[in-house]
């Protein structure tokens, strides 16, 4: 052990120093020094490219070097080998190269070259010459905009988010054109380093609550960001809290519209997710087809999202209080059939109840790690064995079948995952409260789950508004969608600075606008 | 680590904590449906209880014990010992009492345990039986739903059509303690079948005194002006000639559909007097008889005579008994509070002295598709 610990201090040290050189020091004059550097920190790097030319404009040796796998070798041929190559330069004048490309960086640094290879850019070293040129020509592999499969929409746009940033912020720049959008670039992450930017309108944001998002990006010290659910961890204000405090949405269009409510994003390279702060309860509760159907049917269904919310929650903890403690609430002819079917199973209700959830959970889990066609095979495994077989076996109740089968559809009618997961997990304790005390302790765990929506905040802000606090105006896009032209203001919650957003003054039908 | 602690210690506690009860799954209750006291020849208290039996394989699907006890509160222990599970009264539907039980002097301090216990259920309906309960809670017929559930949509679905009222636990607990009127329950009666026979009136002191018919329990029921949904009712036309052999080709049905009763009390020369003001409006839902035979004033005019009769009789009857199921004691006690004070204790007396006045205003607002 003590070996080990040796072992890995000398490591560590030996890291330093060698990040604490490459830092410091500047490239050479001499090409074959410079590609000797680039040998030494790319070492065991097969796709690294080194390619000797000779610079046709000035007869100068030269080195260009780049990662094959994440640069656009037609752009590096078309643009940059071609040119130098083959075209002749009759002004001869060494410091401007003749390249056909945008995108052309000096610089001196070993720092700033390594990072600009990793970054999927080339760099060229010319013999005599105390300066590197980086030319921009990334071509990272990704894949084409595709509908988010995870928040489908009926008549939203068919387009979601990708795993490149520059398209992700491209997409949203695409639903917003005006030179209020604003983008700050943060880098994260010590070895994946990676780019976050932080999306906002600057006339509407408060500024106050994206100071507080900058500093609390900027203090993430971690190795790299995968994912941007990771980021979130790191920025949210109560990690010990079951609900997202922060909305992560695959949907440029909903991203968009956050952004003209007030709302800040912050797009993460690599990830397909963005993060929408701050959020309120509410927002986990919306999808994009609200906005694209009429009001009272956005509304209706609205209004079942979040009674599919109390019944995910409550659902099998009043089964269990009704059937354990309180069996006068039971009408007289369900507690005939409810009693006949109860009578075969020898577990006792909590007990029933723990199994089929857990039954459920693990069917629901298992059906999102399994490829399209094995799942198909769980579904129908799932269903016998939930459905019928149980029953018949005498295992679980009838009544306990259809609990399941309800709580099941209402949790999945919670368009935002991350909080359809968070009910799915609270769940629980309402079923151990209920095991334990019946309704009293169903109605302590309901005032237990409220005092924490008002305790939560998201960037400061209060999470359980306009509940708590109350603000009467900004329930107009809450459990009722009311028309949008007539919800003129922003919601408060978002403490934007700016806060008109619309104006009722629309014509009415007969009258001539 | 402070905080863990403590929400780790405040956890076990409330663990700890004994709750509301101990839970006990409902197959392994024997959930009383039905509540029977009765007295038997040699004056014991009989109780008896009749419950749902949870299983597929039992032939039959409700159980019921019959016990002697001295109260309701020991009959559980000895229901206890002879059924399958906890014995529990929290669902009891319907409270069966027998007649002989209220003939007898302090009969309601029997109930005691039902208003102090709070797992009885409140809203238990009251029925009272007219001969043994015995043949009321052993009766299984082929061709009716369990007996609970029979008896108690029998009780509530002729509320519904407004033929009988449903007296709670908690309706008769006013009613026994209310000075301003006397109690009165739904009567049932064993035949050849289960059937309900009107209202069983009781006095003062909550001992019977008399049973109303179910078209006097219609009546008093107008006069209570508690008469809500349509009700029908049955006339002999004497003016009209019958020749119809069998057939009473005489009788017409009308069915009112809005009553309205107004009261007004006055009290003059040490006397109450009451007048009812009751306006029927309804149609005529069947005439046997031929429309010329009778013109439409003079069988208004008729109605209103025969209805008024039928009232007064129930009147008579109620002050002969010296007791007060309209609730007329409510209006003396609101207009003429000082006197009634002075006989609150004797109401039934007073109001069978007092002067009860009863018009009727019969409206017929159509006669129908048929000529």
């Amino acid at each position: 052990m003590i070996f080990f610990r040796k072992y890995k201090k000398m490591q560590n040290s030996s890291q330093q120093t060698n990040n604490n050189s490459q830092t410091q020091k500047s490239i050479s004059s001499e090409l074959m020094d410079n590609v000797t550097e680039i040998k030494s920190i790319f070492s065991d790097t097969p796709d690294l490219v080194i390619r000797h030319i000779v610079i046709k404009q000035t007869d100068s040796k030269a080195a260009l070097i780049y990662l094959s796998g994440i640069t656009d070798s037609q752009t590096i041929y078309n643009h940059v080998l071609s040119p130098l190559l083959f075209e002749e330069n009759k002004e001869n004048n060494e410091a401007d190269l003749k390249v056909s490309l945008g995108h052309i960086k000096e610089v001196t640094k070993w720092q700033e070259i390594e990072t600009a290879i990793l970054n999927g850019e080339c760099v060229l070293f010319v013999d005599e010459y105390s300066e590197a040129f980086i030319f921009g020509t990334p071509d990272f592999p990704k894949r084409s905009l595709e509908d988010s499969p995870l928040e489908s929409t009926l008549s939203g746009a068919h387009v979601g988010f990708t795993e490149s940033i520059a398209d992700n912020i491209g997409l949203i720049r695409k639903q917003i054109r005006n030179r209020e959008l604003k983008i700050k670039e943060i880098t994260v992450g010590e070895r994946g380093k990676s780019k976050v930017s932080i999306l906002y309108l600057e006339d509407v944001a408060n500024p106050e609550v994206l100071q507080e998002l900058e500093t609390r990006i900027q203090k993430v010290d971690v190795d790299g960001i995968i994912n941007s659910g990771v980021l979130t961890e790191f920025i949210e204000d109560n990690s010990y809290s079951p609900f997202p405090q922060l909305l992560l949405t695959e949907r440029p269009d909903f991203a968009a519209s956050e952004i003209l409510q007030g709302r800040i994003v912050t797009v993460v390279d690599r990830s397909p997710n963005v993060i929408i702060g701050p959020t309120t309860f509410d927002s986990f509760f919306r999808t994009m087809d609200d906005y694209g159907s009429r009001w009272i049917v956005a509304s209706f269904v609205r209004l079942l999202r979040y009674f599919g919310f109390f019944i995910a929650i409550l659902l099998p903890a009043f089964y269990i209080a009704i059937i354990s403690f309180h069996f006068e609430v039971i009408p007289l002819k369900l507690l005939f059939s409810i009693g006949v079917s109860r009578e075969r199973v020898p577990f006792p209700p909590y007990l029933e109840a723990f199994i089929m959830e857990f039954t459920l959970e693990m069917l629901r889990e298992a059906g999102i790690r399994l490829p399209a066609k094995i799942g198909q095979t769980v579904g129908i495994v799932g269903g016998i064995v939930i459905g019928q077989a149980a029953v018949e076996a005498g295992v679980v109740s009838n009544i306990m079948v259809i609990v399941v089968a309800i709580t099941a559809i209402a949790s999945f009618i919670i368009p935002n995952y991350e909080m359809s997961s968070a009910i799915r997990i609270v769940r629980f304790p309402m079923m151990i409260l209920a095991t334990l005390f019946g309704f009293v302790g169903i109605v302590a765990g309901i005032m237990i789950l409220i005092a924490h929506f008002i305790s939560l905040e998201s960037l400061g802000t209060p999470y359980s508004s306009p509940i708590a606090p109350l603000r009467f105006k900004d329930l107009k896009d809450v459990f009722i969608r009311f028309p949008v032209w007539s919800v003129e203001k922003r919601p408060l919650s978002t403490q934007a600075v700016q806060n008109r957003r619309a104006n009722s003054n629309r014509p009415k039908g007969d009258e001539k606008g | 680590m402070k905080r863990i602690f403590h929400t780790i210690f405040v956890s076990v506690v409330i663990l700890l904590l004994s709750s509301c009860g101990r839970p006990i799954p409902i197959e392994d209750l024997t959930i009383a449906l039905i509540l029977g006291v009765d007295i038997d020849e040699e004056n014991n208290l009989v109780i008896s209880e009749s419950s749902p039996v949870f299983s597929e394989d039992a032939p039959k699907n409700i159980a019921t014990y019959e016990v002697k006890a001295k109260t309701i509160r020991e009959s559980r222990e000895l229901f206890n010992v002879r059924a399958t599970g906890d014995v529990t009264a929290a669902k009891i539907q319907v409270f069966l009492i027998g007649k002989r039980v209220l003939e007898q002097d302090n009969w309601f301090s029997m109930l005691d345990t039902v208003y102090r216990n709070p797992t009885f259920s409140i809203n238990t309906r009251v029925i009272v039986v007219d001969g043994p309960v015995a043949d009321v809670i052993f009766y299984e017929p082929d061709n009716k739903p369990p007996l609970p559930l029979h008896l108690k949509g029998l009780i509530d679905k002729y509320t519904m059509r407004t033929t009988d009222v449903i007296i709670t636990f908690q309706e008769l607990h006013r009613q026994m303690y209310e000075k301003g009127l006397t109690a009165f329950i739904p009567e049932l009666i064993k035949d050849n079948d289960l059937r309900l026979n009107g209202l069983t009136l009781l006095d003062g002191d909550g001992k019977y005194v008399d049973s109303l018919s179910i078209n006097e329990s219609l009546l008093l029921l107008v006069l209570k002006g508690e008469q809500k949904h349509e009700l029908t009712l049955t006339f002999p036309v004497t003016s009209v000639e019958e020749d119809g052999g069998i057939f009473n080709l005489n009788e017409i049905s009308i069915a009112f559909s809005n009553i309205n009763t107004k009261v007004k009390s006055s009290y003059k020369d040490d006397k109450f007097s009451f007048d009812f003001n009751i306006k029927m409006r309804g149609s005529i839902a069947e005439r046997l008889f031929v429309t010329g035979s009778m013109k439409e004033d003079e069988l208004k005019k008729m109605l209103e005579k025969e209805l008024k009769s039928q009232f007064e009789d129930l009147i008579n009857k109620i002050q002969e008994n010296k007791i007060d199921p309209t609730g007329l004691g409510l209006y003396a006690r609101a207009y003429h509070y000082e006197q009634f004070k002075k006989v609150e204790d004797n109401w039934g007396e007073a109001l069978a002295e007092a002067n009860i006045n009863v018009s009727v205003e019969v409206e017929i607002k159509s006669p129908g598709a048929v000529k």
